[in-house]
């Protein structure tokens, strides 16, 4: 059984059609990467299957089960977590605090106002295990904010991972980063458990590649290509919908 | 049969004077997001000023044009120095204009004292004239007029000029205007000046027919609320909406509920609320 | 590393949050009571508003600092149980504290209704529906006059008895210090629970709040439940002080007034919101005693607030201490 099941996903804003007719099978421990220019419409597919955005037409269907109409944090609730593109935090608490907001997320607990969270011992050793994993102890008191651009876009994966997904959507995780950094961010994805599938958007090619089971590069709200990543690299279709826009070398 | 023709003329003169009320406080909104809770202090300076220039000179038309300059400078004055720094902050701005609001009220009450005062109407429009039958104030139907001048002037302003095209884009996309090198701040300036004059308009307007009085400001300043709140943030068409159905309710209702004045006109307000959130005209 | 250490070291992590304001509360009541033994009756009033005002300006902290709403219709819930109160004792001369709790009920009945209204929206419309809704009651009290008395509000409510007669001043100063210390308990307690961080977490990032399972609508609607419940435990005090209630309970101005409150001193903290309290008494009465110009004075109060010291008065002294600090560095 396939863990995400997106089944003739359509959107149209206004007359355009951002996505058009779209389905892609996510099996289960996959990577995919999804690949295209700008306005190819990655992110809309991500705010789709995420629940941001309502579809047009079409249905989404996570672990068998049809989440279509379901609000984004029942889809959480079911084992979907996802990172943003536009580094998304808690910038005004500190890294610990993220850390414990993100962890108790999904625990009975976290509706509790009547005991101090520190009372809750086992969610205190899991943000302290993940950040010693994550070697991010030492930062634990420092405000987000004031982190570097790259110990954030790790923090927005590391986030993403507290609530034990069963899929996990990266919107861009490596833009933006150095060269040094995009590796470190590709070896968090890379040591991921084979438990969680990963639905990647991804504009440094290299990278994508390196993490890749199966490419699908989108154009214009369409699928223009599907296949390994081997295959995807040499496709006629891909060097077409790149050299157009000319994009390939200007965006990473 | 003239109940029903009085209390409609009744409702839209003062639906026409919210109207252009209404208007500055959601343009100025719109354009910039700012919640102006002063803005029912500039309709009560409006009138007082009228109100004096008009003892002291004769000239109602003087104590129009006085009284928009004088309270159009203030508003520059007010967003040049003060809401520009809070640009985007919504409680600042909020604690900010609320604190306009008492300085002004109390300087007011100060200058021109703590009792109601009519603004005199100017001469050629004393009398009643006659409407299907129904003798009817002639300052009255002006008024409908005055109101219906302004929306069509807002509209061609903001739909057939180039300062409109750019409030508007303003509106939809601040970044985009400001990416095309238009001079952003001097808009806001303008605009916030703009709608601080027709506030003061309609207490020129209002004036001869609510009066003007301590509490004055807080008054009008309600109803505009209920207003913009209805009509939607940010629309001139809903402003417009917004206050012909709260015109007409206020005045009906007064007339069939005494009791309930005030209440008859925010329950409306809040079945459109219930229903559009956003109000009438507002983007969802 | 030993339990006892760890355990320090990650509530470090915890950052702003210390037992401070437990030991801090008892010692205020302490304090409280030490001075009321001396105080004449018009400061021991003074001291009771405080705190009365205190109880009011946190309840709106957990909406404006901790959840980031920023509500100018907070008045509603202080003024519905105040006027509930009062309507049950006299009307159907229902005992204090029965009206008391009914009063409360009505305040988190009301905050659940017009939450289902105003949490459809967000920002500067949240803002203005707030304002709005807390109208409806306002221009509901101005206008029926034959229950509400209208402007002229409702006299005559006499003060609770509880064991001993709470109705002399000192005795009631001590009565609110202790509805005070528990008050401020609670919430503390609430703003470091998990319920707690997830409403920072709302007011950081609503969106990132959903992507990690959070509904972050049962959580507004519930703090605005909690948020009313207290500002109506002030509501009712306030009522029993005055024996008295009128329209400017439920109005814009004192909506604004407790926005101040909270502002001034440094939202999201609690502490911020005591302080804020205490200052506005104190300014209220020190100004009203040598100028009547206490409008003016007020308004002026919160445009310098509002120009210069928008995070709070706390933060800007921080700020200030540490620029000086580095400074001489």
């Amino acid at each position: 059984m396939s863990v995400l099941s997106v089944r003739s996903l359509t959107r149209a804003f206004g007359g355009l059609k951002a996505l058009d007719d779209v389905s892609i099978e996510v099996e289960a421990g996959e990577r995919r990467v999804l690949i295209g220019t700008n306005g190819a419409g990655k992110t809309t597919l991500f705010n789709l299957v995420n629940g941001q955005i309502a579809p047009t037409a079409g249905s989404i269907w996570l672990m068998g089960e049809d989440i279509t109409g379901l609000p984004v944090h029942e889809r959480v609730r079911r084992g979907m977590a996802r990172t943003f593109q536009i580094t998304s935090l808690f910038g005004g608490l500190s890294v610990y605090e993220n850390m414990l907001i993100a962890q108790q997320a999904l625990s009975p607990q976290h509706f509790r106002m009547t005991r101090p969270a520190s009372h809750f011992e086992a969610t205190r050793e899991e943000v302290r295990a993940t950040l010693d994993q994550w070697h991010l102890w030492h930062l634990r008191d420092e405000k987000v904010a004031t982190l570097s651009y790259g110990v954030q876009r790790q923090l927005e994966v590391i986030l993403a991972l507290a609530s034990k997904p069963r899929l996990l959507l990266l919107d861009e995780p490596m833009a933006g980063l150095s060269v040094e950094e995009t590796h470190h961010v590709t070896d968090i994805v890379l040591a991921l458990d084979r438990s969680i599938s990963v639905l990647m958007i991804e504009h440094d090619l290299e990278a994508a590649f390196r993490i890749a089971d199966r490419v699908t590069a989108l154009d214009q709200g369409c699928i223009v290509a599907d296949g390994t990543a081997d295959e995807i690299r040499n496709a006629a279709a891909l060097q077409r919908i790149y050299t157009r826009g000319g994009a390939l070398g200007g965006r990473s | 049969m003239s109940f029903w023709i009085v209390n409609t003329l009744n409702g839209l003169s003062l639906a026409m004077v919210l109207f252009v009320l209404s208007a500055g406080l959601t343009l100025v909104f719109g354009l910039m997001q700012i919640i102006n809770m002063a803005h029912g202090s500039f309709y009560l300076l409006g009138g007082y000023i009228a109100l004096s220039v008009i003892q002291a000179s004769g000239s109602f038309l003087a104590g129009l044009v006085t009284a928009c300059v004088a309270v159009m400078l203030l508003g520059a004055g007010i967003q040049r120095l003060m809401l520009q720094r809070l640009h985007k902050q919504e409680l600042p701005q909020s604690l900010l204009t609320l604190g306009l609001l008492f300085i002004i009220a109390d300087v007011a009450f100060w200058l021109w004292g703590g009792n109601a005062q009519l603004v005199p109407k100017p001469a050629v429009l004393e009398g009643a004239m006659t409407i299907l039958g129904v003798g009817y104030p002639v300052y009255r139907v002006a008024i409908i007029g005055m109101g219906l001048f302004v929306a069509v002037l807002l509209w061609l302003l903001l739909e057939r000029t180039r300062v409109g095209a750019l409030v508007r884009a303003g509106m939809d996309d601040e970044e985009m205007v400001r990416a095309m090198g238009i001079n952003i701040p001097l808009i806001f300036t303008g605009m916030f000046a703009f709608g601080a004059g027709l506030a003061a308009l309609g207490g020129v307007l209002g004036g001869p027919l609510l009066g003007m009085f301590p509490g004055a400001d807080f008054e009008v300043a309600l109803l505009a609320f209920v207003v913009v709140t209805v009509g939607g943030l940010g629309s001139v068409r809903g402003a417009f909406l917004g206050s012909l159905l709260v015109g007409l309710v206020d005045n009906f209702g007064a007339a069939w509920f005494p009791q309930f004045s005030l209440f008859t006109v925010i329950v409306p307000m809040v079945i459109v609320l219930a229903i559009r959130p956003t109000g009438l005209a507002g983007r969802a | 590393m030993d339990p006892i250490r760890m355990a320090r070291a990650s509530g470090r992590g915890e950052g702003l949050l210390r037992p401070m304001p437990v030991a801090g509360g008892a010692i205020l009541v302490m304090v409280v009571l030490a001075v009321v033994a001396f105080l004449p009756a018009y400061q021991t009033e003074l001291v009771t508003q405080m705190l009365i005002y205190a109880i009011f300006a946190m309840s709106l902290d957990l909406l404006v600092g901790y959840t980031g709403l920023p509500s100018l219709g907070h008045s509603a819930y202080f003024g519905l149980a105040a006027y509930a109160t009062a309507l049950l004792a006299l009307k159907l001369a229902l005992p204090f504290w029965l009206a008391a709790a009914l009063g409360l009920a009505c305040a988190v009945i009301g905050a659940f209704l017009f939450n289902l209204l105003a949490l459809r929206t967000a920002r500067a419309y949240y803002l203005m529906i707030t304002l709005a809704l807390s109208q409806v009651l306002w221009s509901l009290v101005v206008s029926w006059t034959d229950v509400t008395g209208g402007d002229n509000g409702l006299p005559g409510i006499a003060r609770p008895v509880l064991g001993i007669r709470l109705d002399g001043a000192g005795v009631w100063l001590v009565f609110v210090a202790l509805v005070f210390a528990v008050s401020t308990l609670v919430m503390w307690t609430l703003v470091r629970s998990p319920f707690g961080y997830a409403l920072r977490g709302i007011r950081e990032n609503e969106e990132r709040m959903k992507a990690l399972g959070y509904n972050v609508w049962r959580y507004k609607l519930l703090v605005s439940m909690v948020a009313a419940f207290f500002a109506g435990v002030a509501g009712i005090l306030f009522l029993s002080l005055n024996s008295f209630v009128g329209p400017q309970a439920l109005s814009i101005a004192l909506s604004a007034q407790v926005l101040l409150m909270v502002l001034v001193g440094a939202a999201g903290t609690l502490f911020g919101s005591i302080f804020g309290a205490v200052a506005f008494v104190l300014l209220q009465n020190v100004v009203s005693s040598w100028t009547e110009r206490w409008l003016f004075v007020v308004g002026a109060v919160y445009v310098l607030f509002a120009l210069f010291a928008p995070a709070g008065a706390l933060v800007w002294v921080r700020e200030r201490l540490r620029s000086s600090r580095g400074r001489s560095r």
